[in-house]
């Protein structure tokens, strides 16, 4: 049954464990589940926040740009209606000191690296240039689409990319000089810009790793390129610009929209990473004269979207670690109490157990006590039976006598005599019966007084002895007293009792023998010393079947006794201290039987005082 | 009466034998009297006495048995038990005969035993 309750207990601890694991990795098991959906939607919803806001920063540079030259074409036209120009004064002081007043001014604005005039024929008739540039004076230009452009339309133009002399990447703007009154087409005013210089003003055009800006011309030539800057002044569609790109066709498509004027966005990979691009042509005077391109490797982003997620995870995780502790410390708690539970119901079974027991014991000792009290009604019944027919038997005796007297006068002493006799037998069996009745209501009292055990045995051997000389028995009787003096405490009328009673039986059944008698002083286990009384008899010897039981009650019976002598012998022997015993001399019990009892000295007894007997 | 009633008694108490005995004598009984059931058997007259007047505890065999064993001889012999038993004693209690009562005056004893005999 306890194997059972342990076993249930280990099971039950072993669901809880197993419990909370469960919920433990079902809970991570969920956690990450949901973070993968949310993280892919947060991604998405970074990603294209990211691409709204590249898309709203191309537009922003584009817009730059478009008004960093808007604003150095409204220069330029100012330089252009000056009245110096508007006479045809194309060089000299006083040009200079206005181109010189200009450039510093258009250099705040914008990186140009040269301004210069040319005249109706496209010789340059004078030019400014930054340090370390060459000038170009008296240079014909006419070759240079865009001066040819100016010409034929007498508008402002801004040209597409071309290679100088010095090697460097420019684009030009040029304005018209008309002269205001004539309208006649008087030269140019223009400004060298180089792309490099000029497009990293607005974006990076260095590192491809990063975020970078690519600008076209309308052709399509690469005019300012994060990407590489062999790619530079390459035209997109060429061989090297595909090469290099891996002929991808959402790059190609993306800018063959833009280069038509059309925003937009596209997502590729040609084979150095994923990268959005966001497209915006820059319009200047309602027309698209540059194209911008930015494009960010996605890495970028999404490690950027990496990191907020992590602190996002981060926050989650503990709050869900939090969770689970909150929760396991939580169980754990009530397989704790669960387990106080039921130790205390164990403990209660237990004790309802231990108490049942308790219960049925005493119950059972009741029912033993009742078994008892049973016997002992039925032998108190038996008692009185049998005393009642004992006591009759001498009263009918008496009675029946006393009558006889007067029918047979003559034989008076005879009738006298058996009278007496019942008498007697009348008064002992009184007296026993008086004395069982003392033993069983514990009302036995002794008058203990000092006496020496020698001394009383000897008295009553020699009463015995002239008796036993009248007597029809022929019996020799011995007695052996201990050498000293064997003083006891004890009622001497009850010891003597006990000695007559056994004398009396070892006569009757022996009427022919021996009977020994002695003293001796002996210790104990506990150094405790004893006299020890011995009365041997070589008679018949008591029945095998009766000795176990011969100091009951009735076990034996005799004329001169109801069978009580043993009885209450023993018990006065034991209200001594003492211990009465008898036996047969040989197993047969032909050899007569001994009979002993033990009564304990006196402590300081050993004085030797009487040495009568030495 | 013209013929003398002749009482067998068995009481294992030589006193109590020898009075009731003596006693039934002084009215004109016969007796013979035993204190042993074995030496009452052995000389036993049979088709003899009236009756058998017997004690119930004695040694060697109680006055049941022996009362069994001298029927079982002389078919017609009355038994009545005197005991000193109270009656209620299992055995005296079971057994619906005559019983009588000890102790017992002669006189009592006289009426009771010449009752039981006519």
């Amino acid at each position: 049954m306890i194997k059972n309750e342990d076993f249930f207990s280990k099971k039950r601890k072993e669901i809880g464990v197993i419990s909370v694991l469960a919920i433990i990795i079902s809970s991570f098991g969920l956690f990450f589940y949901q973070q993968n959906l949310t993280e892919q939607n947060v991604k998405n919803s970074i990603f294209s926040q990211y691409k709204d806001r590249q898309i709203e920063a191309t537009q922003m540079i584009s817009e730059y740009i478009n008004s960093d030259l808007q604003l150095l074409m409204s220069i330029l036209q100012g330089i252009a209606d000056s009245s110096p120009l508007q006479q045809g004064l194309f060089s000299g002081d006083r040009i200079d000191k206005m181109f010189r007043e200009k450039f510093l001014q258009v250099n705040n604005v914008t990186k140009v690296d040269g301004m210069f005039i040319t005249d109706k024929d496209d010789i340059v008739t004078y030019e400014i240039v930054s340090e370390g540039t060459k000038s170009f004076v008296n240079i014909d230009l006419s070759i240079r689409e865009y001066v040819q452009e100016v010409k034929n339309t007498l508008k402002p133009v801004f040209s597409e990319g071309f290679k100088g002399i010095d090697n460097i990447y420019r684009i030009a703007l040029a304005v018209p000089i008309v002269n205001s009154s004539s309208g006649e087409y008087l030269g140019l005013v223009g400004a060298k810009i180089p792309t490099e210089s000029f497009f990293s003003l607005y974006g990076n055009i260095q590192d491809i790793n990063s975020q970078f800006l690519v600008v076209y011309d309308k052709k399509g030539t690469l005019l300012a390129v994060g990407a590489d800057k062999s790619l530079l002044a390459k035209n997109f569609f060429g061989e090297f610009v595909q090469n290099f790109t891996n002929h991808n066709p959402i790059l190609m498509n993306l800018t063959k929209n833009l280069l038509q004027g059309i925003s937009g966005y596209g997502i590729y990979d040609y084979g150095k990473g994923e990268r959005i691009t966001t497209n915006v042509p820059v319009f200047i005077q309602g027309k698209p004269s540059y194209f911008i391109q930015i494009v960010t490797p996605t890495a970028t982003i999404y490690s950027e979207i990496s990191n907020v997620l992590f602190g996002e995870k981060l926050k989650m995780f503990s709050l869900i670690v939090g969770s689970i502790s909150a929760i396991t410390i939580l169980i754990m708690f009530l397989i704790k109490w669960n387990s106080i539970l039921n130790n205390e119901v164990k403990k209660r079974t237990k004790e309802l157990r231990e108490s049942n027991k308790k219960l049925l014991l005493s119950n059972q000792e009741i029912a033993l006590a009742n078994e008892e009290l049973k016997v002992h009604d039925k032998m108190q019944k038996e008692f009185i039976n049998i005393a009642s027919h004992e006591i009759k038997t001498p009263v009918q005796a008496i009675l029946s006598f006393s009558q006889l007297l007067q029918i047979y006068p003559e034989r008076q002493k005879e009738f006298t005599q058996a009278i007496n006799r019942n008498s007697i037998r009348l008064q002992r069996l009184s007296n026993d019966i008086l004395d069982v009745a003392k033993i069983e209501s514990g009302a036995l009292t002794l008058n203990k007084e000092l006496f020496d055990l020698n001394e009383v045995v000897s008295n009553i051997i020699g009463d015995y002895k002239s008796l036993i000389v009248n007597d029809k028995h022929k019996i020799k009787l011995h007695f052996k007293p201990f050498k000293q003096s064997l003083l006891i405490e004890a009622d001497k009328e009850r010891i003597s009792e006990v000695i007559s009673n056994l004398l009396n039986n070892a006569i009757k059944f022996t009427r022919e023998g021996e009977i020994f008698v002695s003293i001796e002083k002996k210790e104990d286990d506990n150094n405790d010393s004893y006299a020890l009384v011995t009365i041997r008899d070589t008679g018949e010897g008591v029945d095998p079947e009766i000795l176990p039981k011969i100091f009951s009650k009735f076990i034996t019976k005799s004329f001169e006794g109801l069978g009580l002598g043993l009885y209450i012998s023993k018990n006065i022997i034991e209200a001594h201290g003492g211990k009465i015993w008898g036996e047969n001399n040989s197993k047969d019990g032909n050899c007569g039987a001994i009979f002993y009892f033990k009564l304990p000295l006196r402590k300081s007894d050993i004085n030797n005082k009487f040495n009568r007997y030495k | 009466m013209d013929e003398i009633n002749k009482i067998l008694l068995v009481d294992d108490e030589y006193d109590i034998a020898l009075a009731f005995s003596l006693g039934l004598q002084s009215n004109g009984f016969s007796v013979d009297m035993f204190t042993s059931p074995i030496e009452a058997l052995s000389n036993l007259k049979v088709n003899y006495y009236n009756l058998a007047l017997l004690d119930i505890k004695m040694p060697e065999m109680d006055g049941f048995e022996l009362a069994q064993k001298i029927k079982d001889k002389d078919e017609k012999i009355k038994i009545c038990f005197i005991t000193a038993f109270d009656l209620s004693y299992q055995r005296v209690k079971e057994y619906s005969g005559c019983i009588i009562k000890k102790p017992i005056s002669i006189d009592d004893l006289i009426n009771k035993i010449k009752m039981e005999i006519e």
